[in-house]
């Protein structure tokens, strides 16, 4: 990597705060301002999303100055990083989902296994153990040991 | 009374068999719990408050200090070992720490840690009993103004700790304040950012964010770097464990300073604390002769954050006990604990139970103790951690973080924050964007805010207040400073064509989360 | 120690008093109990729901924990109260600015009496001024005197907009006809550090955060906002005393439940309230806060909220001009 990388994601970095602050700005005009004395709640969210914006165009103009190649960041990212991300996401959101119907139980389980597929590596048998085995570890840990009030079964 | 003579009515009830007993309990049980991922010192002492309703008041908050500044100290070992920090302070200590690790040197980053930590706690706690009415008298000092104005300085200080471009780390401060005013507004209960979801009103959750950012972030990052993952060493020696004569000799000055900072800004209740390990390493890279070495396991950025947080725990005890306003929902709990037990906080608190408090005084010393005792010989055992693979090593991250999370309010809804979060931390990793600065941001932003608001108030709408009441200058010209040295900094960089190098170094360190 | 002990018999003997009709009737309760405190913690209202919490635990069982979840004067707080399931595991603290001052005054989602299951009353404490003591000033005239001569250059404090204390705070400058500058905190601990920081000059703070600093000398007790003297501050005269006409103003807290609670769950709840408020040990840990435990049956607390509400709109209403 070189320094036009390090350009790029400034470029981009300042994108994203000109973004968020702008729409920070937008939302926070929803909300009374008040005066200089009696700032109401929208007074602060409103400075916040302009700086935030100013430092946002100061980053861009800054790393448009130091003359820059093409993005090298968009470039697409590894097929790794989309399966990895996908299956941990998706591995939590499991969890989100069944904790409350399942128990902490299967829902550790379920997770589990499918955190296991983000990497290759893992074969059936073997995540099926690890599944197991962390379930009971987890529940002995925060259930029996710490005594959280969490159910373990349906 | 002197000195000796508290401390002798404090070791006199703070080494009484059943004192000793709640101490360690409390210390062992504070590690283990904190070593848990999304359970910090507020959680684990929250979980914990009913055991000592059944337990005399003193051994009570013995206990509770000792499950307090033990769960904080297992957080720095987890958020060293596993870059899992579930507080500011330790997403603070991670920085270097969890680097030394990826490079084979956990070990002396956790045995440093625990020196540095207890150095700070013990100089502290000196100060605790040396100077606890004077200082709580100095904390009374600190009024709106004051504290807006020490605020914009931390989160100036957070914003430079960042490698690279300044204005990036001003931006992720900006990020932090943002997110903190989402939720129902303090002062007239508006709605913020909530988008109509009541999941939202209480706003976003400091542990769901901070787990998200770091831990989840590292997770993905981790799997997407694949087979070119950094492999942590599978066996230590036990003589790798020992920090080398020259890491001693580095932190001995970063810890004393760590150490000075710490104790001073704990004794300003809420915003201190929050601020102390932050300040702390902002000042190591400024003092520092290679301040490029941050961020890549340089010692100094693990000693000072650490013994500036330990000692911060210290000093907080004193506006809670004296003056009897909590600090942060730590001490609130703390002091819940205490009226509970019948025992009001106030200036009188010395007078009128001495036992009591030297006690407590005494017992915070032996905690720290306690702690080193037992905690040297488990670094060997939390290092072996690494040694498990990767893979096996991520699901159960991921089962942590999830069942953590949700202990919290028992809502599914913290969870898709966390993946929300985790996504946002994994783009930041990939745009160098550093989580630190948006932590404390969030941590200060509802502060940050009430005092701006009230200052205003009271100077009737006249912003030169802040100018006007000498502490707050104080502060205001360290900004100015802070900035000069910056733009300085910035300028004789370019002239002189570092910044091409600094940033091809940054790469390859950049590479290894 | 001795008292921790006597307690601790008294909570086992209750606790297995409970412990044993309910095997035979319902399962309530048989899982923790969350206790909604609608302030910040280590205000007064977190600590008599605290000492409240604590004894409600020992005699029903089940370990009964304070969720604090402040602002917007208390209503916050309730409001989550008053959405939660009404199973009985979900209590909260009312208070005179939770259900009375807090809907006058705050656009809140909730019906303070037809939301609530009222349970009974903890509490009562009365406010006090307190002073600054670098404010030139003795008495209640001189600080009105204070007040006339500089309209507007005094700031009092508050524990949040349209709390309580802020409401105290105007009734007073409504009935003296002066005019102060009105700073909120957002909790009665941290509207009380600042006025031992001097950066507000008066304060109608509640007796239990102020109690322990005007007893070190830290604060001046002027008067009590109550029409009789309390018992802790004997020499503090009553505001009416000290010449403010028809001021009265107190704040008493209770339990209740969201709307729609069995109703032998709320009988087993006010009847664990009333032993713990019966309870001499409890007793002397609510008045050490500066608070007069104060028994009322269901229908009592809830007569007294809807009068309560009637009395304060109409002040509310007043001054609104």
């Amino acid at each position: 990597m070189d320094a036009s990388n390090d350009r790029d994601e400034n470029l981009i970095s300042a994108i994203l705060f000109v973004a968020i602050g702008t729409a920070a700005m937008i939302i926070a005009t929803d909300y009374p301002i008040g005066s200089l004395r009696r700032m109401g709640p929208g007074l602060f969210p409103l400075l916040l999303g302009g700086l935030l914006t100013a430092v946002g165009i100061g980053l861009a103009v800054q790393s448009l100055l130091r003359f820059s190649l093409p993005w090298s960041f968009l470039g697409l990212p590894a097929l790794a990083t989309l399966r990895a991300m996908f299956f941990v996401m998706l591995a939590l959101a499991a969890f989100a989902v069944l904790i409350r119907p399942a128990g902490l139980f299967p829902a550790t389980a379920i997770m589990v296994f499918i955190s296991t597929r983000a990497e290759p590596g893992h074969g059936i048998v073997s995540a099926l153990v690890l599944s197991f085995v962390l379930a009971v570890t987890t529940a002995l840990i925060f259930v029996y040991g710490i005594g959280l009030p969490i159910r373990l079964w349906p | 009374m002197d000195i000796f003579t508290n401390m002798a009515i404090g070791f006199d009830v703070a080494l009484s068999p059943s004192a000793l007993l709640y101490c360690l309990l409390g210390v062992t049980l504070g590690t283990f719990i904190g070593v848990l991922p999304g359970i910090g010192p507020l959680a684990a002492i929250g979980v914990l408050l009913p055991i000592t309703f059944h337990v005399p008041p003193t051994e009570a908050i013995i206990m509770l200090a000792g499950i307090y500044y033990g769960s904080m100290y297992g957080g720095s070992t987890v958020a060293i070992l596993l870059n899992l920090p579930g507080t500011a302070a330790s997403a603070i200590v991670a920085l270097d720490g969890h680097a030394m690790a990826k490079q084979g040197r956990a070990g002396p980053a956790l045995v440093m840690t625990t020196l540095s930590s207890f150095f700070g706690g013990c100089v502290a706690i000196i100060i605790v009993s040396a100077f606890a009415p004077p200082l709580a008298g100095f904390a009374l000092q600190f009024q709106s103004p004051e504290y807006f104005s020490l605020m914009l300085m931390g989160l100036l200080a957070a914003a430079v700790l960042v490698q690279g471009s300044f204005l990036k780390g001003i931006g992720m401060v900006l990020l932090g304040l943002l997110i903190g005013t989402v939720g129902q507004e303090s002062i007239s209960g508006v709605p913020r950012y909530t988008f109509g979801s009541l999941h939202l009103y209480e706003g976003l959750s400091f542990v769901v964010v901070v787990i998200g950012l770091f831990g989840l972030a590292e997770v993905i990052n981790n799997l997407s770097l694949g087979a070119k993952r950094e492999r942590f060493t599978s066996q230590v020696p036990w003589r790798e464990l020992i920090p080398s004569r020259k890491d001693m000799r580095d932190s001995f000055m970063p810890t004393v300073r760590g150490t000075g900072i710490g104790s001073f800004l704990g004794v300003l209740p809420g915003a201190g604390p929050a601020i102390s390990s932050f300040v702390a390493y902002a000042v190591e890279k400024r003092v520092a002769a290679d301040p490029s070495r941050f961020g890549k396991g340089a010692i100094e950025g693990v000693t000072a954050p650490e013994s500036a947080n330990n000692a911060a725990a210290q000093t907080a005890f004193i506006p809670t006990l004296t003056l009897g306003i909590p600090g942060d929902a730590v001490m609130a709990l703390m002091l819940g604990a205490l009226m509970i037990h019948g025992l009001v906080p106030g200036p009188e608190i010395v007078q009128k139970n001495p036992e009591f408090f030297w006690g407590l005084i005494a017992s915070f010393w032996i905690g720290n103790v306690l702690l080193l005792i037992l905690n040297l010989p488990f670094i060997g055992l939390w290092i072996k951690l690494l040694s498990i693979p990767y893979r096996i090593l991520f699901p159960a991250i991921l089962s942590f973080i999830a069942i953590g999370i949700f202990s919290l309010h028992r809502d599914p809804f913290d969870i898709y924050l966390v993946i929300g979060a985790g996504i946002a931390g994994f783009l930041f990793i990939k745009l160098r964007c550093e989580a630190a600065p948006l932590l404390l941001g969030l941590i200060l932003s509802p502060m940050v805010e009430v005092n701006l608001r009230r200052s205003m108030l009271l100077s009737r709408g006249d912003p030169t207040i802040f100018l006007t009441r000498p502490i707050s200058l104080v502060f205001l010209l360290l900004i100015v400073a802070m900035l000069a040295a910056v733009i300085v900094a910035s300028i004789r960089s370019r002239g002189a064509g570092g910044q091409k190098s600094e940033a091809s170094q940054e790469d390859n360190a950049q590479n290894v989360p | 120690m001795k008292t921790t002990r006597i307690a601790g018999a008294i909570g086992a003997l209750c606790l297995a008093g409970v412990l044993m009709p309910g095997l035979a009737m319902a399962q309530y309760p048989n899982r923790e109990i969350t206790m909604i405190v609608p302030f910040g913690a280590g205000g007064s209202t977190d600590i008599i729901g605290r000492i409240a919490a604590q004894a409600l635990s020992k005699r029903l069982g089940v370990p009964v924990v304070v969720d604090n979840r402040g602002g917007a004067g208390g209503t916050v707080g309730t409001q989550a109260a008053a959405g939660a399931k009404p199973d009985g595991y979900t209590i909260t603290v009312a208070t005179t600015s939770t259900h009375v001052v807090g809907p006058l005054t705050v656009k809140t989602k909730y019906d303070p009496v037809k939301d609530f299951t009222h349970i009974g009353m903890i509490a009562e404490t009365p406010y006090v001024m307190v002073i600054n003591p670098q404010l030139k000033a003795t008495n209640v005239q001189e600080v009105i005197d204070l007040a006339r001569k500089d309209p507007g250059k005094l700031n009092y404090g508050s524990a949040g907009q349209g709390s309580t204390t802020h409401l105290a705070g105007l009734m007073f400058l409504n009935a003296t006809k002066t005019d102060m500058e009105h700073i909120p905190y957002d909790s009665n601990a941290k509207a009380t550090a600042a006025l031992m920081g001097n950066e507000v000059q008066v304060l109608f703070g509640s007796m239990p955060a102020v109690l322990a600093q005007i007893q070190a000398n830290s604060i001046k007790a002027l008067a009590v906002g109550t029409t009789t003297r309390s018992p802790k501050l004997k020499d503090t005269p009553t505001l009416q005393e000290a010449g403010v006409k028809d001021y009265r103003a107190s704040l008493w807290l209770g339990l209740s439940a969201p709307a729609g609670t069995p109703p032998e769950v709320v009988k087993k709840l006010a009847d664990a309230l009333g032993e713990s408020i019966a309870d001499p040990a409890v007793g002397e840990l609510l008045e050490k806060n500066g608070a007069d435990p104060t028994k009322m049956s269901p229908q009592e607390f809830s007569a007294l909220i809807a009068s309560e509400i009637d009395v304060y709109g109409a002040i509310v209403k007043g001054m609104k001009k």
